[in-house]
């Protein structure tokens, strides 16, 4: 039997072609900016989906097809042409002309190129890569702009300091002739380097036929890195015993032999760049339309063809196209295929579309009876893996929606696509995004926007306790809270009540205090969601005093100061690990024990450790879902999972081997030097234990591990978590459906 | 239960089936016969294991009036396949962890099983595995139809299972504002 589309469209090449997203796919995988640039002058329409109207096809373009080197430029000798694909070829000429007429080339940025002169130092020249036409435009060059250096500030003595960059034009703000004059000053910056890929060059070289790896001496590093595209798209680097450079696409590993080393050494004491790399990306198909800007702004809709889908149309106009679709499609439209269940009355109510067809089919269209049994949807959506993609299949329709929103459904979509961890919040290094699935990117991206100028204290499912630090004095020490995906406004706590509890803790030697806050969960549905509890924790080596208030409904209640004698360093205490489950309060210990704090009756209580834990000090734990704990603790290469109601016994439910989870990430070393030393130490544990973060010491790793599946990727080197005080943002579940007021009404009949 | 018994077909597959006791013989709704390995189809469907189990299995053909020939036969080549089929290594020694419910992903085989399925075909098997209980196959063309819808905005979704927008246009934007990261067009 035909698909269903099929039958109802006499051109399937017309159908296929007039879907954008298709198009788009298949503009997407043309492989080379030649194609994309000749696929875009078939016609407007075709531009429009190849250009600006979606970056993200040119982004995602440039992910698969990343730009290419097409010469290298070096100092003294001029360029040298690199082996291209035949379809670059032209472009490669290109390039090669206008270098041949340069000097020497300070820079190059996008196909735009600041080139010095030849009979004047001062002044410079930029020019279009794959426009200039050296011989007529170079006395007045339309494109390029004459910057003479007696008008740059400084002294023409700081010669030898001076370098020329091109500047980014992203933002508009600045035209393509932009450029930054530097003169060099010593500075250290701190950056923040996050590994993200482990290449081995033997393996990826192994059709070159390299006769040599180890230099003589055994002391040269045998490979040298040269050079590494924007992007980290391309690595060029050199095979030092084999004198072999090559170029490697960092995406799929293919390298390249580009040449011997000869001529050019790194570090030329001349001020001109010793290597200059000169790519091509899919900015050529941008400067050779309008600019993309106009494009944006100009409405999509207005050119459409009527039949033309509409990808992610914004709401005001999907609902016109959806319209024009639905009269576009109503004479085919399988009317009465009906929500029943398939196993009831097939036939009967035959729908009026497959016997005008004559469709010899006995029951209605199986994509409406399959799609219209709740259950079957419920199954299908179950699958989708993704928030993202559920979200959107809720949009579908009503009848999707309520599906979609079940709490029951909610539940297990859950424990399959457990809420994946999105950032990370360090200390004083601010955040970093943590590698994840593209679809979840977005939601990255806007969780980091949340994420700045504030220092995060608290985090509970997208809702965020946040202490402002935006520089201003007005602001200082004060807290908010602010949703994770929304970019609304922050709701401003009132100041927390002075702490009372100074006096009530005995020792008075060597007393420690702190203040911190706490999210309250607001699990009754009647709590607000701006409830929190500020602790003061007050202790020696004696005794130990929480004083905490609670805030509900916007005012902060009664302090309570329950104290407890509480022997323990009392550094221990200041690194401990705390976390408030519902209305109990945690604190790891050194005792072998956690100690609990229930908010309700100002009362301690202890859970005890398991036994074979009681020495361990990398243990971590986290809120389960019954409002209970798990404890995540590493036994030599072992990672063990328990579980406690939050009061008794602690039973272990799981155990992962470290090893052979984290078989895939080629770890050059499991056992530390020291043999002492834990080899693995567990960092971070997520809600419900459904990813935690572990540390394997010896090669200094820090991998985050979805435990549902024990799919392990790396995510920073452990430089990076030394600091204690980091916490994970995670992705909020579940998504926050609108309540529909007509649901009631409208939940029968929303299938046609 | 009907029985063509003038049928030729009918007869030489129910000699086949009495010749070997390990099959069973199923009829679609338009009156095609069907063999598949006892075991197999015990193994996973639980409505056939049922039938099986109780007896109601008619060696002449039992009748599934549910179902039509082209799904009948997609279930019975699952079947067979899924009988020879050894399952993977990595499938086997992925435990399954404490908090969650089993599941494991489509095997090669499987996903080439359902890839060459049209649209029609693949939701029709859908609703046979349904209504025969067979779990595994369920899973597996449910998970295609979900990538079907991977990676779609709500538009072409509705566009490629022909649904009809019942949403206000306030309450579309409504849900996209509030659920904004869903889409990458932010």
């Amino acid at each position: 039997m035909e698909p269903e589309a099929a039958r109802q469209r006499s051109c399937p090449v017309a159908s296929v072609l007039d879907n954008d997203h298709l198009l788009e796919v298949i503009l997407h995988s043309l492989d080379s900016p030649t194609w994309l640039v000749r696929a875009a002058l078939v016609s407007t329409r075709w531009l429009r989906g190849a250009r600006a109207s979606n970056p993200d096809l040119l982004t995602r373009f440039r992910e698969r097809c990343p730009p290419r080197i097409i010469a290298l430029h070096s100092a003294p000798d001029g360029h040298i042409a690199v082996p291209v694909p035949p379809e670059l070829a032209t472009a490669a000429r290109l390039v090669c002309q206008t270098l041949a007429s340069s000097y020497y080339v300070c820079d190059c940025l996008d196909g735009r190129l600041l080139v010095g002169n030849d009979d004047d130092d001062d002044t410079y020249d930029v020019r279009r890569l794959l426009h200039s036409k050296p011989e007529r435009r170079r006395p007045s060059p339309p494109k390029s702009m004459s910057v003479s250096f007696s008008s740059m500030p400084g002294k023409p003595k700081c010669y030898r300091e001076r370098i020329l960059r091109l500047l980014d034009c992203e933002d508009n703000s600045h035209d393509d002739t932009s450029c930054v004059c530097f003169y060099l000053a010593y500075n250290s910056v701190e950056l923040c380097f996050v590994l993200r890929d482990t290449i081995s060059v033997r393996e990826v070289c192994g059709h070159l036929n390299v006769e040599k790896w180890e230099p003589d001496d055994g002391d040269t590093a045998p490979v040298e890195v040269v050079l590494v595209g924007d992007d980290a798209e391309f690595v060029i680097f050199n095979i030092v015993a084999s004198e072999i450079v090559c170029c490697m696409q960092v995406r799929n590993r293919v390298v390249e032999k580009i040449s011997r080393l000869f001529a050019w050494r790194p570090c030329s004491p001349d001020r001109r760049p010793p290597l200059l790399l000169l790519s091509l990306g899919p900015s050529v198909v941008r400067s050779g339309a309008a600019p993309p800007r106009a494009a944006a702004a100009c409405p999509a809709s207005t050119m459409k063809p009527p039949t033309a889908a509409t990808r992610d149309a914004s709401g005001s106009n999907s609902g016109s196209s959806a319209s024009k679709r639905r009269l576009f499609l109503e004479p085919v439209l399988p009317v009465n295929t009906s929500t029943l269940p398939p196993t009831a009355t097939p036939g009967s109510r035959r729908s009026r579309a497959s016997q005008d067809l004559g469709l010899c089919r006995q029951g209605p269209c199986p994509v409406a009876s399959v799609l219209g049994d709740d259950n079957l949807l419920a199954e299908i959506l179950h699958r989708l893996d993704s928030p993202t993609w559920l979200v959107r299949a809720a949009l579908v329709s009503t009848r999707w929606l309520s599906s979609a929103s079940n709490p029951d459904f909610l539940r297990r979509f859950r424990e399959r696509c457990p809420p994946r961890i999105l950032a990370l919040c360090l200390a004083e290094h601010g955040e970093f995004q943590v590698p994840g699935p593209p679809e979840l990117a977005a939601a990255a991206r806007r969780a980091l926007a949340t994420l700045a100028r504030s220092d995060v204290r608290d985090g509970l499912n997208g809702r965020l306790l946040v202490e402002i630090d935006d520089g201003d004095p007005v602001t200082y020490n004060t807290y908010a809270i602010r949703s994770l995906l929304h970019l609304a406004r922050d709701r401003p706590l009132p100041s927390p009540p002075n702490s009372i509890s100074g006096s009530l803790v005995r020792g008075g030697f060597g007393r420690c205090q702190c203040r911190f806050l706490r999210l309250l969960e607001c699990e009754d549905n009647g709590g607000d969601d701006i409830s929190c509890v500020c602790f003061d924790l007050a202790y020696d080596s004696v005794e130990l005093c929480v004083e905490f208030s609670i805030l509900r409904s916007g005012v902060w209640g009664a302090q309570h100061c329950p104290v407890t004698e509480f022997r323990q360093d009392t550094m221990d205490t200041l690194g401990a690990q705390m976390l408030l489950v519902g209305s109990k309060f945690y604190m790891m210990t050194t005792l072998g024990y956690i100690l609990g704090l229930d908010l309700t009756t100002a009362s301690f209580f202890t859970v005890q450790l398991p036994d074979e834990l009681l020495n361990n000090r990398t243990l971590k734990f986290s809120r389960a879902q019954d409002f209970g704990l798990y404890l995540v603790g590493a036994k030599g290469f072992q990672l063990c999972v328990w579980h406690s109601d939050g009061v008794g016994q602690f039973v272990l439910v799981d155990t992962i081997s470290v090893r052979e989870a984290c078989g895939h990430l080629n770890v050059r070393k499991w056992k530390p030097h020291d043999g002492c030393r834990a080899p693995v130490k567990v960092a971070l544990v997520g809600d419900n234990a459904e990813f935690m973060m572990f540390d394997i010491v010896a090669s200094a790793i820090v991998c985050c591990m979805q435990v549902r599946n024990r799919v392990v990727e790396k995510v920073a080197e452990r430089v990076l978590l030394h600091k204690k005080t980091f916490r994970p943002i995670t992705m909020v579940w579940p998504p926050i459906f609108p309540v529909r007021d007509k649901e009631v009404k409208n939940s029968e009949s929303s299938y046609p | 239960m009907e029985v063509d018994k003038g049928k030729g077909e009918a007869e030489e597959t129910r000699k086949v089936a009495e010749a070997d006791r390990d099959t069973v013989t199923l009829k679609s709704s338009d009156g095609k016969l069907f063999e598949v390995s006892k075991e197999a189809a015990a193994r996973l469907s639980t409505v056939l294991a049922g039938m099986i189990a109780g007896g109601s299995i008619d060696d002449n053909g039992t009748d599934l009036k549910q179902i039509g020939s082209e799904a009948l036969e997609n279930v019975v080549d699952y079947c067979n396949k899924h009988a020879n089929s050894i399952p993977s290594a990595a499938l086997i020694s992925s435990s399954i962890s404490f908090n969650t419910a089993p599941f494991k992903e489509p095997e090669e085989w499987e996903r080439k099983f359902v890839d060459r399925l049209s649209h029609d075909a693949l939701f029709d098997l859908v609703e046979a595995a349904n209504f025969l209980g067979m779990e595994r196959l369920l899973d597996v063309t449910c998970h295609k139809i979900s990538e079907m819808m991977k990676g779609k905005s709500p538009d072409q979704i509705r566009e490629v299972f022909n649904i009809k927008n019942d949403y206000t246009k306030e309450e579309l934007e409504e849900i996209r504002q509030e659920l904004a990261w869903a889409f990458y067009d932010d």
